[in-house]
């Protein structure tokens, strides 16, 4: 099933992506970022969601780090 | 809908009309010269202090300078992956999704403000305080005519700037614009892609997170003063006020009197043109006769020794004409033949000095003693 899948991470990617039936917040996660979920503000269909919710066809999701550093030039 | 939702619509449908305009597809590129002119422009301090043995100011420059190459570095990496990243279709932004990213904007963020006229749509962030040091909130205020280009002010809603610079009011924010450093490519991608809250967290997530090997000021200098003498931002426990003009000068350049202990800045100490030690200006006084200035130890009075010594002996030849002198020796040897020598005093002076001393003691010419 497609799902929209976006990572705020590094080049800002947000692209529809395949996925299996039945995979959660958590095993998306571990599956295409590196690093803690905990460390991420995750949202499903622009919501705040528990890591075991089951993504569903068409649902939009979004990791965006909570930490990112900003320069001075 | 319900009522409620309108103003979100209305200004949905403002914020929408901005992405069916855009011109083309891909937002433009935004390469700016600053970052490399802001890199040879410390590469020339670098060189000046070098060449003028200004230590610490070469210390300061030498880090800013990692820092500006490192920066430069960054924005090079970012501007290279948007490019990469363009080979994806633009996406197409529809009116629902822009209520949507609205609708969720006032469920992410507290003081979402719409400004209909100027057509800026703003959120506040939480108060913000790194390392322990209280920054305040900001508004992060977006220029939604210029969509999907990402033009934005950072306002301080509670400014809390160092003391060394005004302007800056986070580590990376300076008149009101945010160094993205890692967050430039999503930040642009958010707003090219309509996603808007997202847009106004990448802002506020990088807000709250403090680089400290790149920032205008640093947090450790938050609380600087620059030294009047190196220029180097001078923090609370290595600094004083120079005690006599009462400037900022770091303990690097900060000596004291040799006399009377004060804490001075390079600009009020002068060197003792007799003992050439550190002096303050209360302690160096001029010598009325040549003009040098002389630590008390080295003057006597109102002039310095040399000066002292001679007038003074000028002054004794000039009190005592020849004749004089004779007739007080011949007056002498006829009192006390003993005291007496046997070698004649070299000078009336040493002569002056015996007799105005005690009985017994035998006087000797200066050169002999
Ligand atoms: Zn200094
Ligand atoms: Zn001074
Ligand atoms: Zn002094
Ligand atoms: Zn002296
Ligand atoms: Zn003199």
């Amino acid at each position: 099933m497609q799902i929209l899948f976006i990572n705020n991470n590094g080049g800002g990617f947000a692209d529809y992506i395949e996925i299996e039936a039945g995979t959660t917040v958590r095993k998306l996660f571990d599956a295409r970022i590196s690093g803690n979920a905990a460390d991420h503000l995750i949202r499903v269909n622009r919501q705040p969601v528990a890591s075991n919710y089951v993504l569903q066809p068409n649902d939009r999701i979004s990791m965006t780090p909570v930490k990112i550093e900003g320069a001075n030039s | 809908m319900s009522r409620n939702n309108k103003p979100i619509l209305r200004m949905a449908a403002e914020i929408h009309k901005q992405y069916l305009v855009r011109s083309s597809p891909a937002s433009p590129i935004e390469f700016s010269r600053v970052p490399y002119e802001r890199c040879l422009k410390l590469v020339r301090q670098l060189r000046v202090a070098h060449s003028r043995d200004w230590h610490g100011a070469a210390e300061c420059v030498r880090r800013d300078l990692i820092a500006a190459l490192e920066s430069h570095q960054r924005e090079l990496q970012s501007l290279s992956t948007l490019l990469s990243n363009m080979a994806h279709k633009p996406a197409v932004v529809n009116m629902r999704d822009i209520y949507e990213e609205l609708t969720a904007l006032h469920d992410e963020f507290d003081g979402v403000s719409w400004h209909a006229k100027q057509g800026t749509l703003s959120v506040a962030t939480e108060s913000i305080r790194l390392d322990d040091v209280y920054l305040g909130s900001f508004e992060i205020q977006l220029d939604c005519r210029s969509l999907p280009n990402a033009h934005y002010e950072i306002i301080a809603l509670d400014a809390q700037p160092p003391s060394c610079n005004e302007s800056v009011t986070h580590p990376h924010v300076q008149d009101n614009v945010l160094c993205e450093g890692d967050a430039q490519v999503p930040i642009q991608q958010a707003l090219s892609d309509g996603r808007l809250t997202d847009f106004f967290q990448l802002v506020a997530i990088t807000l709250s997170t403090y680089n400290a090997s790149s920032a205008y000021v640093t947090l450790a200098d938050w609380d600087g003063v620059p030294c009047v003498d190196c220029g180097s931002n001078a923090s609370e426990d290595y600094r004083m006020s120079c005690s006599r003009c009462e400037e900022v000068v770091c303990d690097d350049c900060s000596r004291s009197c040799e006399d009377c202990g004060d804490h001075c800045c390079g600009e009020c100490l002068g060197l003792c043109h007799a003992c050439e030690n550190c002096y303050c200006g209360n302690c160096l006084k001029r010598c009325d006769h040549c003009g040098t200035r002389n630590c008390s130890g080295c003057r006597w009075e109102e002039r310095c020794k040399r000066c002292h010594e001679t007038t003074e002996q000028e002054c004794k030849q000039n009190r005592q004409p020849e004749g004089q002198r004779k007739g007080e020796q011949e007056l002498e040897e006829e009192r006390n033949p003993a005291s007496v020598p046997q070698v004649r005093p070299a000078s009336p002076d040493t002569a002056a000095a015996v007799q105005s001393h005690g009985v017994g003691e035998a006087a000797v010419p200066a050169g002999l003693r």
